[in-house]
Order: C-alpha cells, then sequence, then structure tokens
C-alpha cells in the first residue's frame, strides 16, 4: 500500500455570516494516490468547490477559515505551511482549473502575456524562449496554428479554445495534482468530450493524479477511478467507480443516479425524484443530514426513523470492500447496467 | 395524427451587422435558416443543439419576440408573421414561454402573487377575488402552498422558481408552451422534480409543448418528436425513438455519442468531433457541417443538401444530408 500523495484529514471548513457561523465543509477525509482520478460529486452548496480550494488554501480569510483537520500533501500538511511557502506549491504542484475558462482569463491582456507570466515567475523564462515553451504548450492542448493565437484576447476565442488554454497554463509546471473545478459544464457536449479526453491523454503522459470535481454522474463515470458523493458538506459515500454504480448503499447516491433520464426513458414513467430540497444550512438536522428527504427512512419500522433523525451516521467502511457509507440503514441494491 | 397547432413555413431571421462607412450593412448572422416543421396539438416537440445554432432565435420568432426575416407562423389556421399588434395581443396569450434562469426571468420586487397574477391583469380577466383564487389554483397545480402568495422570488430556491415561472406560463391557459432550456440551471435531483411536473401538467391540461434544450436525455424523456440543428438549419426530425436508434445525420450520431453514460464497466474511446461550430457570420459552404463530418465527400462543399424523407417508408423522417442512405 503507497501512502496517498494527496491525504485530506477530517476537514472543518467554516465562513462567517451576518446569520451567524456556517460550516461549508464538515469533517471530509479524502485520500488521493498517484496518477489516479478522485471524483468529488455532489449538487450546487455541498461543499465540493470549497474543499478544493482548501487544498490550494485559496479559501477567503475572513470570512472563511479552515477550522480544524489537515491536509497532508506529499506527508507535509499544505494547512501548517508557511504562507511565504505556499506558491512553490500552489500552481507548481498542484494546479487548478475552473469552471468558467470565460472569466478565469484576463479580458484585457492578449494570450501570450498570460502566458508569459507563468513562465516568468516559475522559470524566469524571457523573450524567444519563453515564447517558444508557449507555442509548444499550446500546441500539446491542441490548440490549431498556436503562433497566430499568440496576439489574440480571451474575447476573441471560444468557450473550448479558451478552456484548452486555461489547461496549457494549469499543466506548464508538470504539476504532481490538477484539481478540475467542473471543467466543462459550460462547454457543449462535442467540445466536452474533447477536453475531457485531452485531460486524460495529458494525465497519462505526465502521470499526475486529478481531483475532478462536478455534478454530471456520467462524466464520473467516465473518467474517474474513484468517487466522493457529498450532500450538505459531507462525504456520505466513497468507493472506487464501479462498486459505487453497480451497487450505490447511500439513498442520496441512489437517488442522484436515478434522477437522471435514462436512454430509452420516455414520459410515461414518472423519473424518480429526490423529495425536498437541500436543507438551509443554518437548520441542519441533528441527525443525518438527508433523512428528511431520505425515501428509504419512510420505508422503515418508527424507532429505526428515529435514529436517522437524532443519530448522526458516520462515515464507515464496509467489511472487506473498500466502500464507505455514512448512513445507519444503507440499500441492498444491485443495480442493472442499463443497454447501451 | 393530431391536428398541427403551430407551424413554420420556411422560417428565417438574419441579423445585419453594420460598421464602417454610415454604418452600412456589412454582412448578416443568419441565425435561423429556412426552419419548416408542424407540432401536433398535445404533442411535445423537442429542439436540441448546441450553442449558437439558432434554437433560441427560433423560439423568439414563434412568439414574434423577433420579427423574422421571411418565413412564416401559423398558429391556429393565422399568420402570426404579418398580424397587426391589436390581433397579436389575442393570439399572444394561447402561446407562453417558460425561460431558462428562474433567477432572472422572476421580478424581485413583485410577490409570487402579483406575478402570476399580472397576465390575468393584462387580459382582464375576472374580478380580483377571481384572480386570487387562480392564483392559488395554479399555486397548487405546480405543487406549491397557498401560502406562498405573499413571499418574494429571493425567498425560494432554484426548483420552487421555476414551478412559479411555470404557473405564471400557464395562467391564461395556454395552448402552447415554449419552453427554453427550462431544467438546465437545476440540479438533477430537483430537474426530475419539475420535469415530471411538466408532464403530468401536460396530461392534466392538454398542452403542447416545444421543448428546446441541449440535453440529449432530458429530450428523449420528453419528447414525441426532436428536431436537431446546427449552425441555424434543421439537420434531422423524427420521432424520438428512431432518431435515438437510428440517427440518420452524422451531426445527431456525434452529439449521441458525445453524452457521457453512466456505465463505468463498458468505458471506451468515443470518435471524437473534431474542431468547433464554425462562426454564424462566415458558415462553410455546402452542407454546414462538413468541416467536422466523418463521412464528407467534396460533394459535400458544394451541395446544400434539402432536408428529405431518409426513405420513402417514413415521410415522417427528414435528414438534410447527401449521403443519408448509406448512413
Amino acid at each position: 500500500m503507497t501512502e496517498p500523495i494527496l491525504h485530506i484529514k477530517n476537514l472543518e471548513v467554516e465562513f462567517q455570516t451576518e446569520e451567524g457561523c456556517l460550516r461549508a465543509v464538515n469533517n471530509v477525509s479524502l485520500e488521493l494516490n498517484h496518477r489516479r482520478t478522485l471524483g468529488l460529486v455532489g449538487e450546487s452548496g455541498c461543499g465540493k468547490s470549497v474543499t478544493a480550494l482548501s487544498i490550494m488554501r485559496l479559501i477567503p480569510n475572513p470570512p472563511g477559515k479552515i477550522a480544524g483537520g489537515s491536509i497532508l500533501w506529499k506527508g507535509r500538511d499544505i494547512l501548517k505551511i508557511p504562507a511565504a511557502q505556499m506558491p512553490a506549491i500552489r500552481g507548481r504542484e498542484i494546479s487548478m482549473i475552473f469552471q468558467e475558462p470565460m472569466t478565469s482569463l484576463n479580458p484585457v491582456f492578449t494570450i501570450e502575456r498570460q502566458i508569459s507570466e507563468v513562465l516568468q515567475l516559475r522559470f524566469n523564462l524571457k523573450g524567444a524562449k519563453a515564447r517558444k515553451r508557449i507555442i509548444e504548450s499550446l500546441s500539446s492542448v491542441g490548440i490549431p496554428d498556436p503562433e497566430n493565437r499568440l496576439n489574440a484576447y480571451p474575447h476573441e476565442l471560444s468557450g473550448g479554445m479558451m478552456q484548452r488554454i486555461m489547461i496549457a497554463m494549469a499543466l506548464l509546471c508538470e504539476p504532481d495534482l490538477l484539481i478540475a473545478d467542473e471543467p466543462t459544464t459550460a462547454l457543449d457536449v462535442t467540445v466536452q468530450a474533447q477536453i475531457i479526453r485531452l485531460i486524460k491523454d495529458l494525465q497519462r503522459k505526465m502521470g499526475m493524479a486529478v481531483l475532478f470535481i462536478t455534478h454530471d454522474m456520467g462524466l464520473v463515470a467516465e473518467t474517474c477511478d474513484d468517487v466522493a458523493v457529498m450532500y450538505a458538506g459531507e462525504v456520505v459515500e466513497q468507493s472506487d467507480v464501479v462498486s459505487l454504480f453497480t451497487k450505490p448503499l447511500h439513498p442520496y447516491t441512489f437517488g442522484l443516479m436515478q434522477s437522471i433520464p435514462k436512454r430509452g426513458a420516455s414520459r410515461e414513467t414518472p423519473l424518480f425524484t429526490i423529495e425536498g430540497t437541500v436543507p438551509p444550512i443554518f437548520k441542519m438536522p441533528a441527525g443525518c443530514a438527508f433523512a428528511p428527504r431520505c425515501f428509504r427512512r419512510r420505508a422503515l419500522a418508527q424507532e429505526e426513523q428515529q435514529r436517522c433523525v437524532n443519530e448522526k451516521p458516520l462515515l464507515t467502511q464496509i467489511p472487506e470492500l473498500s466502500h464507505f457509507v455514512s448512513c445507519h440503514f444503507p440499500l441492498e441494491v444491485q443495480c442493472e447496467q442499463s443497454h447501451s | 395524427m393530431n391536428r398541427a397547432i403551430l407551424k413554420a413555413v420556411h422560417l428565417s431571421k438574419e441579423y445585419p451587422i453594420r460598421g464602417g462607412f454610415l454604418s452600412s450593412k456589412r454582412g448578416a448572422i443568419k441565425a435561423v435558416q429556412n426552419v419548416s416543421f408542424e407540432l401536433p396539438e398535445g404533442k411535445t416537440l423537442g429542439v436540441v443543439g448546441e450553442s449558437g445554432c439558432g434554437k433560441s432565435t427560433l423560439a423568439r420568432l414563434l412568439l414574434r419576440l423577433e420579427e423574422p426575416t421571411s418565413g412564416e407562423v401559423i398558429f391556429d389556421g393565422e399568420n402570426l408573421a404579418n398580424l397587426p399588434p391589436s390581433k397579436l395581443f389575442a393570439y399572444r396569450r394561447k402561446m407562453q414561454m417558460v425561460f431558462q434562469d428562474p433567477y432572472s426571468s422572476l421580478n424581485p420586487r413583485l410577490t409570487v402573487e402579483e406575478i402570476i397574477r399580472d397576465p390575468l391583469i393584462v387580459y382582464r380577466i375576472g374580478s380580483r377575488a377571481e384572480q386570487l383564487k387562480r392564483v392559488e389554483e395554479l399555486l397548487q397545480k405546480v405543487g406549491l402552498s397557498a401560502e406562498t402568495m405573499k413571499r418574494y422570488p429571493h425567498e425560494f430556491s432554484g426548483g420552487q422558481r421555476q414551478r412559479i415561472g411555470v404557473a405564471r406560463a400557464l395562467a391564461l391557459n395556454p395552448k402552447v408552451v415554449i419552453a427554453d432550456e427550462p431544467v438546465s440551471s437545476l440540479d438533477v435531483s430537483v430537474q426530475a422534480q419539475v420535469l415530471n411536473l411538466l408532464v403530468s401538467l401536460q396530461k392534466e391540461m392538454g398542452l403542447t409543448y416545444l421543448f428546446i434544450t441541449h440535453d440529449l436525455s432530458v429530450v428523449e424523456f420528453i419528447s414525441d418528436e426532436i428536431i436537431v440543428m446546427y449552425l441555424g438549419r434543421i439537420m434531422e426530425k423524427g420521432t424520438t425513438q428512431t432518431i435515438f436508434a437510428k440517427p440518420a445525420h452524422p451531426y445527431t450520431r456525434a452529439l449521441l455519442e458525445a453524452v457521457p453514460r453512466p456505465e463505468p464497466k463498458k468505458r471506451r474511446e468515443k470518435s471524437l468531433l473534431p474542431g468547433e461550430t464554425p462562426s454564424p457570420l462566415n458558415p462553410p459552404s455546402g452542407c454546414p457541417f462538413h468541416p467536422r463530418c466523418a463521412f464528407m465527400i467534396p460533394d459535400c462543399k458544394k451541395t446544400l443538401p434539402e432536408l428529405e424523407a431518409v426513405s420513402a417508408a417514413d415521410p415522417s423522417r427528414l435528414a438534410a444530408c447527401i449521403r443519408k442512405a448509406e448512413i
């Protein structure tokens, strides 16, 4: 068993707001091994992006604060590294790409100027050498005719092209970990397929680990080795991708998968739905955060239901499997792989 | 076959590009080109395509929120395209729209009651008491309680806001509802709730839907028939089943192939569509899809393929590709 390259232990992130202290990430633990892809899935507001920003130490403070836990990066706790030493890791060993390539690039500078800033800061490369390196990096992410793109401004490029440039910039320092926060959500499906292929190819070539944040279960199935499902700031289920999809244990995971219309589905059969909405963060239930919406709970006996409402379940390992779930009464279903 | 309640006949929309000396016309963006279809009463027609394919412009043309450059929109036998405003007013109430973004499509300064009641006031329907009763009824229909009437949009979640948008669209008992990406800004668990609501309202009220989306799994779930658009033109049209089982146009094939599937055991290398959608300012010659098409032959660069029946056996199944018979 090799030591994971990234090991998050019991991470807690809080934000001070007018209405009080808001816990966005609650006791989250994750492990990511070299060359692997870990998917972090969940719906808006579940804490997946805040977890990613914590790894980069990019939580704005105030109002945000990492209230507890540790983030071990190659054995060192990122949270204890002096701020002055962070740039040696951030951007160099760990890089990040974001959901909106349109807003991630600076609209008033050319592509060359933005990429050369990275090269100058990190490698002290300037002039013709820098230019050569930029052209190389642009062609490695599949940008056609890179020489002529150097003087382009972001608004002259399509969303897919901008995301390619973001990837080129993120990978200039050959990081060991790429955090991709919804990298294709703003793109069309055919372009999404291109970008996903590009990330996978570069991962294979450079041997980096990828933390892939998404809300799309289809993308998780196609790109990730391991998956952590988050709900209301907590990891509710964690496992390798195949066993998650064939045997989801948490009712929320099951519900997420079932509420996407399947191939061949028609409106004659209503879609499976998770009733209600995520509870407001200030009114989190004392027990399981998912209990108020849980279809599984409603099928239980009265005293069992009380347990869901009153007692918070912990993320526990299923014996003999690398499958973790935080549910008092995990599901026992086998999901059929639908026809292709 | 049900009667066609809404028809588009050779509908086109160009936006002129002006600039240079005295702002002369330098070119045109052809947003929608020569689009024709029929929407049968009580059915759902799905319009799919990627950004910039003209699907939202098409919706606006059908409601005459945009004036078409040429072509006709026929609603219930009347051509809306050249109807004077006084008459258009009477038709508008029969066609309503549900928008994509439930955050910007509801006025934040009005209460839910005012938002839903507004169309009833504009069309002077009923007394105040009757209108309030109707608002209550509509809220119940979309699954919200009557207590929500006095609250403001910001107090609701995205899914609840979209329900309010649906209630507003249904206030005047329309025949046709045009829904432009109504679920794409919602989380999947909420998306399923809103889709189920739209389906049950259709059954209950006999509504006809034009459902615009970029999400193929959603369109398969909700539609009877599908139109696939690319660069302002219809590439393929047919029943949902045939399009998903046997796509006739290479673009439809590529779209279906690109959708990620939740089946980790069946992972495989996809064949990717190369390049990106060309600019509508300067569309390719011949077939607009030819630069990205795996089935391209020299003729594709020269001739614009007509939207024609794929085979004589099924005249409702159309594709605009010169090689449709081989593919």
